[in-house]
């Protein structure tokens, strides 16, 4: 199992974000968490990556215990996550946003950059190389010198997701990456990251997603989360017609109708 | 004084602010860190000259020791701004200046307190020596921008958790920018003691810090060409109002005065009219094919 979540709790004072989730994610997998707004997905995902401590519970990652450890430390061992709101750094270009997020790079210790200046030029090079045959493929390549921070929202996600590609982690945790982009590229992407990514690297996958076309079209497996607890786990056809899940999602819609009439 | 004295003056005084400002760039330009007790180093660098020269060291290991003392004030410091979002520690780091500006002050034994202390010796080629030190200064502020090393600080400046989940220990970056700082900062103080040889706690007042913040942000935050602009410009104003008494009739004290007070409004211009500084930042551009 690469991840592993045992009773995880956790609570933002009286609300219970998180009330002792379990769930596991199988390698070369693309899991789904599905739920609704305020369900626990993002804490979840927050508490997993370290961004976030948790009040109970254990995390796993590669048989490994990695709750309490910092959020660059899990980075470090392969399990990398995107955020639901953009984190781009946006006064640095598009493809220096790329060219950072490739791990162990030799230039980045400061001591180094002169003893190790041309294994630094020729790594720069190598990634540089890399960086543009991704942009090639999240379709910002002709924006490789912009500033991030003149991209639209949805060209912001392809960003995200580029730098993950660039970062290539064993565990891939995507926080809504298709909100805001073009449904024919979200398709072309997600088939490429089922395919690619996971098939060829032998890299796994979980995403939060609300999009249920997207999540029947490429997940293995969907948990739902509803106010903080698993309700629901299993293939997206069971899933679609689990009375548990159906109950909550619907039953959200009508108190909704009945606020808004 | 001569003409060509007061121009060796200007050119040397300009030459050590710019690495002063330099030191400042680096930590709040590039590395996002709001330091508003910048003048920390370069009284710490100041003093450690003067004493470690007046123990008898020669002038260039004392300049070493001033920026090694001053790297490992940096590193100190670097560890307050662990749990301190970016204005607070602004705030702590002002107090920090003041706690060694008073210490330096009430501690008789240490340096002189309130009497100062001199700096006797003679250096061959000074004037030269500092514009060296200026150049290596640029450049190495300059190299260390271009690297990845570089580009990380640059991300941080925006946020701690894009750099995070891509797996940059972030505190070890702004350790090591604070320790560059801090040696940029230390050989500043140093310089100016050397040149004034002179120093008493009245050359560390908080305004100091102020200066050099209106040469980074009148300058271009983030561009090391446009702080050493910064600094000759606002070193014109500076050393330019005391010719000002030839032109304008008022009292020397007056102009004195007015010094700051064109300082801000070179400030305030500058906000209106070029909010990114005389010299604004550049992106790194790569070719694409």
């Amino acid at each position: 199992m690469l991840l592993s979540v045992r009773n995880l709790q956790k609570f933002f004072g009286g609300l219970r974000a998180l009330n002792g989730v379990s769930l596991d994610v199988e390698e070369e997998t693309v899991t789904g968490l599905i739920g609704p707004n305020g369900s626990g997905k993002s804490t979840l995902f927050n508490v997993v990556s370290g961004f976030l401590q948790k009040e109970e519970g254990e995390v796993y990652f590669r048989d490994e215990r990695i709750d309490g450890l910092n959020p660059d430390e899990i980075a470090r061992r392969g399990l990398i996550r995107t955020f639901q709101i953009d984190q781009s750094a946006l006064e640095i270009t598009v493809l220096e946003n790329l060219l950072l997020s490739s791990p162990n790079q030799t230039g980045e210790r400061l001591w180094r950059f002169i003893p190790y200046f041309r294994q630094i030029r020729k790594e720069e090079n190598e990634n540089l190389k890399q960086a543009i045959s991704i942009l090639d493929l999240v379709r910002l390549k002709h924006l490789a010198n912009e500033y991030a921070g003149n991209l639209s929202g949805g060209q912001r996600k392809l960003l995200s997701l580029g730098r993950m590609l660039m970062a290539n982690p064993n565990l891939y945790l995507l926080d809504e990456p298709t909100a805001g982009v073009n449904p024919t590229l979200i398709k072309d992407l997600l088939v490429f990251l089922r395919e690619e990514v996971m098939a060829k690297k032998g890299s796994t996958i979980f995403i939060i997603e609300h999009n249920m076309k997207v999540v029947s079209d490429i997940c293995d497996k969907v948990i739902v989360l509803d106010s903080g607890e698993k309700i629901a786990e299993g293939t997206p056809t069971e899933i679609q017609n689990n009375e548990k899940v159906l109950a909550c999602y619907l039953a959200r819609r009508r108190t909704h109708d009945e606020e808004s009439n | 004084m001569g003409l060509f004295n007061f121009f060796s003056y200007f050119v040397t005084i300009t030459a050590i602010y710019a690495i002063f400002a330099l030191s400042l760039n680096f930590q709040y330009g590039h590395a996002g860190l709001v330091n508003f007790g910048q003048v920390f180093f370069f009284c710490i660098g100041g003093y450690t000259t003067a004493i470690a020269i007046s123990k008898g060291l020669h002038f260039l290991p004392s300049l070493v020791l001033a920026m090694a003392v001053c790297g490992f004030a940096g590193l100190l410091i670097s560890y307050t701004a662990r749990n301190m979002g970016g204005t607070y520690w602004g705030i702590a780091t002002l107090a920090v200046g003041e706690i060694v500006r008073l210490i330096f002050l009430n501690e008789n034994w240490l340096a002189g307190g309130a009497n100062g202390i001199s700096l006797k010796m003679r250096i061959p080629y000074f004037e030269i020596l500092i514009l060296l030190f200026t150049a290596m200064a640029f450049l190495l502020t300059r190299m260390i921008m271009a690297s990845p090393f570089g580009r990380v600080l640059k991300t941080i400046r925006e946020g701690d958790d894009l750099a995070l989940s891509l797996g940059k220990d972030v505190f070890s970056f702004k350790k090591k920018a604070m320790i560059v700082g801090g040696i940029l900062g230390g050989l500043a103080g140093a310089l100016f003691a050397s040149q004034k040889k002179f120093i008493n706690p009245e050359d560390f007042f908080p305004i100091e810090t102020f200066i050099v913040w209106a040469m980074v942000v009148v300058g271009g935050k983030g561009n090391d060409m446009g702080t050493l602009w910064g600094a000759i410009i606002v070193q014109v104003f500076y050393v330019g109002s005391r010719f000002a008494k030839d032109y304008i009739p008022m009292s020397g004290n007056r102009l004195a005065a007015l010094r700051m007070v064109s300082i801000g409004l070179l400030i305030m211009l500058t906000m209106m009219y070029r909010s990114k500084g005389l010299v604004p930042e550049k992106r790194k551009m790569y070719k694409v094919e």
